[in-house]
């Protein structure tokens, strides 16, 4: 018993959060009210094989797959109509691709027509955005309970920084320049995320000199292979909507897609480097030079595999689809994925960029402090 | 322009990265090869789930075994980190199904994906899901487990007396410090991939709310936020993990005590006489080693009472014009090496009484203060309290030599008199083996 009470005192704030995620996460659950569209829960799932379907891209007459119907019973969450419980068919296919199955407990969004009286329904999509927020709330609950005041401060530059981001979305679509536009965002997003993250000393002014710099190389990097190499198709490239400058959109994202790594480099050389001119404040040029680079290698190895898995795993379907439809994987590489390939490779010259750059930054840096200082 | 990008990456990664650059290319076409080959073999008809989890430990043993090397860290680093992503592999799984994250969102099955492509490709897209989840954050969660992992061996190398609580806490405190960087890496890395589809909803109007429910937004999303959930979780696995492997490695510290022990008491009994010889004999044959003939930069420890005595080997250095250095203590477990010109340089000071070079750092450029940087030295005279023939030292248990020599290309020549000599010296990770180990001639 005491030993509970103890617990309880020491982790009250833990547990408090915990609460009000909970609150939260329940209430998205039961959020149907708040939807016009009408929100129904599967109550009970009936599937029969209902035959068979043949991939006509392949020249093996074995490749069939199973479809699937399922009566559903759906127990109507809002509206007018709430409570009553409806018959639905609906129908997959094995792959999954563009059908879904639905099991007990999925909330669907329904299309009902009829007056009064329900005369059919279909089920128009699955209402996801309950689970958004149970992950958010589980991702917000590990970084505070971790990490406590410093995750606080990660939280808000975060937040800060998707706040920025959302608004120049919007300015977007007021017609602002996009290129200026993600120039500026670049500026914004570095000093603040290293404020944040490191408060205002000189430490966070070399890092974000160096990573203005390092964005700034990669980009003429982007447009000397653009020279150089030709243009690419943009027209492979996800989401078009036509009247945009693509070519533009591909540089904004990949400006902000490695600033977060490039972050990373700069800031560990410039508070590792700090760090040993602080220990010893006679270490020769070339011993820090040295120690930039030693600090740099054990960085840059992991950081180069996080972005290549964070790129590669949204290929996984698509690839998978289209090998499945009797395409190489070798044309596939070539002419249908090169975006990604490219972002990849951009981000991976901005890592490796960074340590040379925030090197010398940072020395410098360092070194006119000391001037300074004697002067 | 994919092959100039290419190309440029490659170059740089020599370049810059030098040797270790290499393995970390190496290490990328590996996964590259790995991931390839899971996505040929999902396509083949195996189950995605059984390939994500054999593509998951190849990875581990790419990226982290053999960039590297097997060792304690990479050790406590895999089995973490393979453990959150089991964890989290369960998580998705439950989670996915109920998500419907599975095939082509909306916006692709409205492009030309439907007229160009057979959907009806027999192969759990369910599944597949999952395993591009997984995939996603095997990098991110990879990268804190090792940093966390070696943060803390460097913690249980400076002070080997810590206990597995007091590891795991300050595993805790290295893991907060990288948390933010972390975040923002991933943040950056999936805005730049996801604008495109965020102008599009843009573009299109989608609502907070349609976006919300969206497949296209929630596959990104997902990924995303699972790989930060694992980010943070990893944080205390590793602490703990790492601790508890560390820990256990402390054994050898109980042995070496009881080694030291023994040593001590036999060599209390030694005559002065036996000393007198076995110490003119070492020095003798020390002197007559090619590796220190050739040597410019030689390191030689200021023996205190009890002892080598290594008077001679420093008249013969000065002698034959050698650059002869001398270690000092810094602060706990850090020596660093001065040049001195003659034994009068030295004098007694610091917490163990050792005859150390004077009082030279204080205002002095470096060149003045005749600071020798470890890469200098080419052959180093070290002491012990024992030694065994194939050259397993047991110092005094401070580590100063352990991690001083460690970054150096010097010949290590430990010099040990025959009877101190034990044959079973207890070693474990960080020990230094000795190049030679000499001791008097009978």
């Amino acid at each position: 018993m005491k030993r509970n009470r103890e617990f309880l005192k020491q982790h009250r704030w833990q547990l408090g959060l915990f609460t009000v995620l909970l609150v939260i996460v329940f209430f998205a659950f039961h959020d149907a009210f708040l939807y016009t569209q009408t929100i129904g829960k599967v109550t009970h799932t009936e599937t029969a094989i209902s035959g068979n379907a043949t991939n006509y891209n392949t020249d093996n007459d074995a490749q069939k797959e199973t479809l699937y119907e399922q009566k559903l019973t759906i127990r109507i969450l809002n509206g007018v109509h709430k409570g009553e419980q409806i018959k639905v068919k609906s129908s997959y296919a094995y792959s999954q691709i563009d059908s879904e199955k639905y099991s007990r407990g999925d909330r669907v969004f329904l299309e009902i027509k009829g007056e009064k009286q329900i005369s059919s329904a279909i089920v128009n999509g699955v209402k996801r955005d309950q689970y958004a927020v149970l992950l958010t709330a589980a991702l917000v609950f590990a970084i505070l309970c971790i990490a406590g005041k410093k995750g606080a401060r990660a939280l808000v530059s975060l937040l800060l920084n998707i706040g920025i981001f959302i608004c120049s979305i919007f300015l977007y679509e007021k017609g602002a320049d996009l290129l200026k536009m993600s120039y500026a965002l670049v500026g914004i997003f570095t000093v603040l995320t290293v404020l944040i993250v490191d408060g205002p000393n000189k430490r966070s002014f070399a890092a974000i000199v160096s990573t203005l710099l390092t964005t700034f190389l990669a980009v003429e990097v982007f447009y000397l292979a653009l020279h150089f190499g030709g243009e690419i198709d943009y027209a492979s490239l996800d989401y078009v909507t036509g009247g945009q400058d693509l070519e533009t959109i591909f540089l904004a994202g990949i400006c902000l897609t490695s600033l977060g790594a490039v972050m990373d480099v700069s800031i560990s050389i410039a508070a590792g480097l700090n760090e040993v001119v602080e220990k010893n404040p006679e270490v020769k040029l070339r011993e820090l030079l040295s120690s930039g680079r030693e600090i740099g290698h054990d960085i840059t190895g992991t950081m180069i595999n996080v972005l290549f898995f964070t790129y590669m795993c949204g290929l996984l379907p698509v690839l998978i689809i289209k090998l499945k439809n009797s395409i190489q994987l070798l044309t596939i590489v070539r002419l249908q994925i090169p975006f990604e390939i490219a972002r990849f490779l951009l981000g991976g010259i901005s890592i490796l960029l960074a340590i040379p750059v925030s090197i010398v930054i940072t020395t410098v840096a360092l070194k006119l402090r000391r001037k300074g200082a004697e002067a | 322009m994919i092959l100039i990008l290419a190309v440029l990456f490659f170059l740089l990664i020599l370049l810059i990265g030098g040797e270790r650059g290499a393995m970390s290319f190496i290490a990328l076409c590996g996964n590259v090869v790995a991931l390839a080959f899971a996505v040929l073999l999902i396509t083949a008809g195996f189950p995605p789930l059984l390939i994500t989890a054999v593509l998951a430990a190849a990875i581990h043993a790419i990226t982290l075994v053999y960039q590297n090397g097997r060792n304690i860290k990479t050790f406590a680093a895999v089995i973490s980190s393979g453990i959150m992503t089991l964890v989290l592999f369960l998580f998705v799984l439950l989670l996915s199904n109920r998500m419907h994250l599975s095939g082509l969102n909306e916006i692709d099955q409205q492009g030309d994906f439907p007229v160009y492509y057979s959907f009806h490709i027999h192969i759990n897209m369910a599944q597949v899901a999952v395993s591009m989840i997984i995939i996603g954050l095997l990098g991110a969660v990879m990268d804190t487990s090792v940093a966390v992992a070696s943060a803390l061996y460097e913690v249980h190398r400076h002070s080997p007396s810590l206990k597995k609580k007091e590891l795991f806490a300050s595993g805790i405190v290295i893991g907060k410090d990288i948390l933010a960087t972390t975040l923002n890496t991933l943040y950056f890395a999936y805005i730049g991939e996801s604008m495109m589809l965020l102008l599009y909803l843009q573009k299109y109007h989608y609502s907070f709310v349609s976006m919300m429910n969206s497949k296209a937004f929630l596959q990104e999303f997902t990924c995303i936020i699972v790989s930060a959930i694992g980010c943070m979780l990893i944080i205390p696995i590793s602490a703990a993990v790492s601790a508890e492997m560390f820990e256990k490695k402390r054994v050898p510290e109980e042995q070496k005590k009881a080694v030291r022990q023994k040593i001590r008491q036999l060599s209390e009994n030694l005559t002065d006489e036996y000393r007198k010889q076995a110490d003119a004999s070492i020095a003798e044959q020390l002197l007559e080693l090619p590796e220190y003939q050739a040597a410019n930069v030689v390191f030689c420890f200021a023996s205190m009472p009890g002892e080598i005595d290594t008077s001679a080997i420093f008249a013969d250095a000065f002698r034959r014009g050698k650059k002869v250095g001398v270690p000092k203590c810094i602060s706990r477990g850090i020596m660093e090496v001065y040049e001195i010109k003659s034994l009068e340089d030295l004098e007694e000071s610091g917490p163990y009484h050792i005859r150390e070079p004077k009082g030279q750092s204080d205002g002095k450029s470096l060149e003045e203060s005749g600071l020798i940087l470890p890469e200098e030295i080419d052959f180093a005279v070290v002491p012990c309290v024992s030694c065994s023939g194939d050259g397993k030292r047991l110092g005094h248990g401070g580590g100063y030599y352990d991690r001083y020599l460690e970054k150096t290309r010097a010949y290590k020549a430990a010099v040990c008199r025959s009877k101190e000599m034990c044959a079973d010296i207890p070693v474990d990770e960080h020990d230094l083996l000795m190049d030679v180990v000499i001791s008097e001639k009978i």
